[in-house]
Formats: structure tokens, sequence, C-alpha cells
């Protein structure tokens, strides 16, 4: 087993040299073709058209990560996971969470089964809002928005159009293998102000004793997107105001290591988003008999010596 | 010896203001005190299991509502909203106080067993009303419109010419007219008295 050798997973710069972007033609005099794709016509004259790749009927679409993913991730997993509830009134209570200051209509009407009769807001609640988003440079990053070459490729493992069966391996013909760059995306620490209010104290402590422990690990949607989110501290008041009711309030700001990769028009103008694997065309060696230019009256294909077998075109 | 505000005048009153209050405005509001020996308290001081209540006790008030204000606080659109119910302070009384039965002399009620009337109730800061499906938490009570100024709790200066139980008692003049409750809006779950949250 010690000498069981394991296939060693080709490197980026690897993958990218097979591209037939990356590899400049070579004409019969000699000289080279940098790009002949080049069409001088994007922003500094360097748009590659052999990179607008369509997208038409393909149920794979163009990747992207938005900051409204990042959210999502922080309120599926309160829901889903952590389900944070107290008992008040001798029954277990859900805890509902919800992103700060949401329109009037929607907070009163649409969502309003925290509320009351009369519309006031029945505890406990979670509120949270996004902050602030602080780029983070220690990861990784494309280099430049303009030429985004460092990306990962992603094979898609199945395509209709280039079924593997029986009658291809036969013919030695290599399906078509295509690949989706997702360009490197930006690392950002976007930090999150939380607000917990409940009734009573001994709610809170239950309900930041289930915070804590989700602390330090990672958030999210398994199924989607899951991002690395940190609770340092919990500062935690009990307001009682003249003329008002008691509130216990637990404030503490959550980090979460995420990352964007957006939709813009700029990336998917200059960005390589689909790359397919070379393909190649073998002609098999023809022979004639006779050249067919001493006599024209035979048909010369009547004489080809090859196998010609159409099916013996290779593609790669 | 004080001239005005004997107890005859205050019946006069109170009878006055009763018969305002119960046949004519005719408010009402039902009035929910604590359980002091039922409802259990954690280290923190708050009942966040359960609360117990006596009554609740149906009583005439006179209600001065202020409008509906709905501050932008962190958690959004809230609520907020605070009454102030005016309650006739010998209608709270016990309920074996007639107020109306005077000794020969005219002097305030005796203490003889009476008509019944009379809800037994102290109204404290924390208690519960409620008032059109709403529920109010008392955080203020306000017990200072004497009539006459006298409030015959506190005779003070007793006369020495007069003898005590006499005419000249000041503590058969005035009376403490009113309980003034200033309450603000609070969720019905929080008290657990209706069930106001169904999910």
């Amino acid at each position: 087993m010690a000498d069981q050798i394991t296939p060693r997973p080709k490197t980026q710069r690897e993958i990218l040299l097979q591209t037939p972007s990356q590899q400049p033609y070579v004409y019969p005099d000699g000289t080279v073709n940098q790009n002949p794709n080049l069409d001088g016509v994007g922003p500094d004259g360097r748009n590659n058209r052999g990179n607008h790749v369509s997208f038409r009927d393909d149920n794979t679409k163009p990747f992207s990560l938005g900051l409204k993913e990042n959210d999502e991730a922080i309120v599926f997993y309160m829901e889903n996971v952590i389900k944070p509830t107290v008992i008040q009134n001798g029954v277990v209570q859900k805890v509902p969470i919800y992103y700060g200051s949401p329109e009037r209509w929607a907070q009163v009407q649409k969502e309003g089964y925290f509320r009351d009769l009369k519309g006031k807001i029945m505890m406990p609640v979670i509120t949270y809002k996004r902050v602030s988003v602080e780029k983070n440079r220690n990861i990784a990053n494309k280099i430049d928005a303009n030429y985004p070459n460092n990306v990962q490729l992603f094979q898609k493992p199945y395509s209709v159009k280039n079924q593997y069966d029986n009658f291809n391996i036969l013919n030695n013909r290599i399906p078509k293998k295509e690949s989706y760059a997702v360009v490197m995306p930006d690392y950002v620490t976007l930090t999150y102000d939380f607000i917990i209010s409940t009734y009573y104290v001994e709610q809170m402590n239950k309900i930041v004793e289930a915070m804590n422990y989700a602390s330090d690990s990672y958030w999210g949607n398994k199924e989607r997107f899951q991002f690395n989110a940190r609770i340092d501290s919990y500062a935690t008041t009990v307001e009682l105001v003249t003329a008002g009711n008691r509130l216990v309030k637990t404030n503490f700001s959550l980090k979460l290591n995420g990352y964007l990769i957006p939709d813009t028009i700029q990336k998917e103008l200059a960005s390589v988003k689909k790359i397919s694997n070379a393909t190649q065309l073998i002609f098999n060696m023809e022979t004639v008999a006779t050249i067919p230019e001493s006599n024209t009256s035979i048909d010369p294909r009547r004489s080809i010596q090859s196998k010609n077998n159409p099916a013996s075109f290779t593609d790669k | 010896m004080a001239l005005f505000g004997t107890q005859r005048d205050v019946s006069l009153f109170r009878h006055m203001s009763r018969e305002l209050m119960a046949d004519i405005i005719t408010e009402q509001c039902a009035y929910y005190k604590y359980k002091l020996e039922e409802t259990k308290i954690n280290l923190y001081g708050e009942a966040a299991e359960e609360k117990f209540y006596i009554g609740p006790v149906l009583l005439n008030t006179l209600v001065e509502r202020t409008d509906n204000v709905y501050p932008e606080t962190d958690l959004g659109t809230d609520y907020d909203k605070e009454v102030q119910f005016s309650f006739l302070r010998d209608d709270l009384l016990g309920a074996g106080e007639d107020f109306n039965k005077f000794d020969n002399k005219g002097n305030s009620y005796t203490g003889l067993p009476g008509t019944g009337y009379g809800a037994n109730l102290v109204p404290q800061v924390g208690d519960i009303i409620m008032y059109n499906e709403g529920y109010y938490e008392v955080h203020e009570t306000i017990s200072n419109q004497y009539f006459v100024g006298k409030n015959p709790d506190y005779p003070n200066n007793v006369n020495t010419i007069n003898k005590t139980d006499g005419p000249g008692d000041l503590s058969a003049y005035g009376s403490n007219i009113s309980i003034i409750c200033k309450a603000h809006y609070v969720q019905a779950d929080k008290l657990g008295l209706t069930q106001a949250r169904f999910q």
C-alpha cells in the first residue's frame, strides 16, 4: 500500500494552459499570434471574444453570490438549526427573528404574527442588521477586476449533448467536457448587530446560551452556503422606564466570514465563464491507386484504400 | 372648628358621584391584582413561569385616553398608549363598610354592617387594568383630591375646645374623593390572561 500512487490533481495553471484561449496560434511562417480572439473592442482593447460563451439552454447558470445570500445564511441557521425558544406562560414559544427595520406595512400587516391585537410587539424577538462589510485581503483575491484570471474551474459532470454510451466507447470518442469558471470571490468580513429582546432575564439566559453554543461554527444552509460566524461578547441590559414596560435586551455583534461574487456587467464581460475541453479532428491517411488527374473518367473515390470510417474521427 | 365639609356634605357628593359614574357615564374597566402568595418570582424578581390574579373586578371609572403612539424602536414600529383611570375611592373600600351610615352625631361612617357595596381593593403600582380589549399596567397612583382640602384620615389638629367625636373633631370633615391610576399599555401575552400569540 505504501507504493500506491494516488493521482495528482492538475494545478489551476495546468488546466488553464490546456484551454484554447491560452494557446497562441502559430502561423506556418513561424510567427505567433498572441491571441486571435482579441477583437480590440473592450475597454482597453483586450476583450476576448473567445470567452463570450453563451449560457443558452444551459441548466447551469453563471455563479454569483451576493450579500443577500450571506444575510440569508444567518436567518436560515437561526430558524432551522439554533431554533431559539423560551418558555412563556407554561408554553414553549419559538422566538421569531427578522431583519431590522422592515417597511411599516410589512411589519405591521404582513409580518404581524408577533404583534398583539393592538399592534404592540410581543417579546421575545430577535432582530439583526448588517452594519459593515470589511474586505479581507489575507485569503486570496482575483488580482484584477479588469482581467480576473484567478478562477476556479468546476467541471460539469454530465451533458445531454455528449452522452457517453457504448457506441462512443467503441469508437474511442471522448465526450466533450464543459467546465464553468468561477472567479475568485472577494472575501469579506460582515458585521451584524443583533438585538434580543425578552420580557424576562430568565428567557434571555436561554437564548444567549443557545447563541453562544452556536458561535464559531459555520452558519447557513448545507445545501447552499455556509460561513464561519463568530460572536465575542454579549451585553445584557434591563430597561425599566417610567410609564413603560420592563424590557430585557441583549446586544451583540456577529462577525461572518463571507465572500462575494457579484453578477455585475463588468464581471460578465471580462471574466471567463465557461470552458470546453479541446476538440480535435484526426483524419486517417488516405491513398489513391492512381492520380485522379491522369484519368478523370474514373471516380477516384472508388479507389480509396483507407478505412474511411466516419466514426473514426477522434474527438478529444 | 371647621365650618364646611361635614360628612353630610360629603355624602351628597358621594351620592352624586356614584350616580354619575354608574348610571350616567357608565365607563367600566376590569381590575386585576396579583396573588402574591401564588405568583412566584425568580432570582431576577420576575414571574417568568406563571402569574396568578385576583379578579377581575368590574369597576366604574372615568377614563382619560391619550392618542395611540407608534414609536420607531430598534425592533421596528411599536405601539404604546397611556390611559388614566379615575375611581371613586369609596367604591374601592371594603364591602362591609357602608359610607352612608352616620351616627347620631352626623359623623363619618361608623363601620356598621352595610349594604355590601365596595370592591375591597387597593390600587397599587403594577396592577393590571383591562379596558377595551387592552391591558394596562398601573405605573402611578394618585390619591390627593380632598373635598374642602381635608383628608379625614389625618385630622392632625385636634380641636381642644371640642371633644373627640364632637362637632369640632376634624376627622369628621372633608373626604378623600378619588384614586387616579395612570397606566400604560402592556402586551397581553406577557400577562398570560388571554391567548394573544398563536404561533
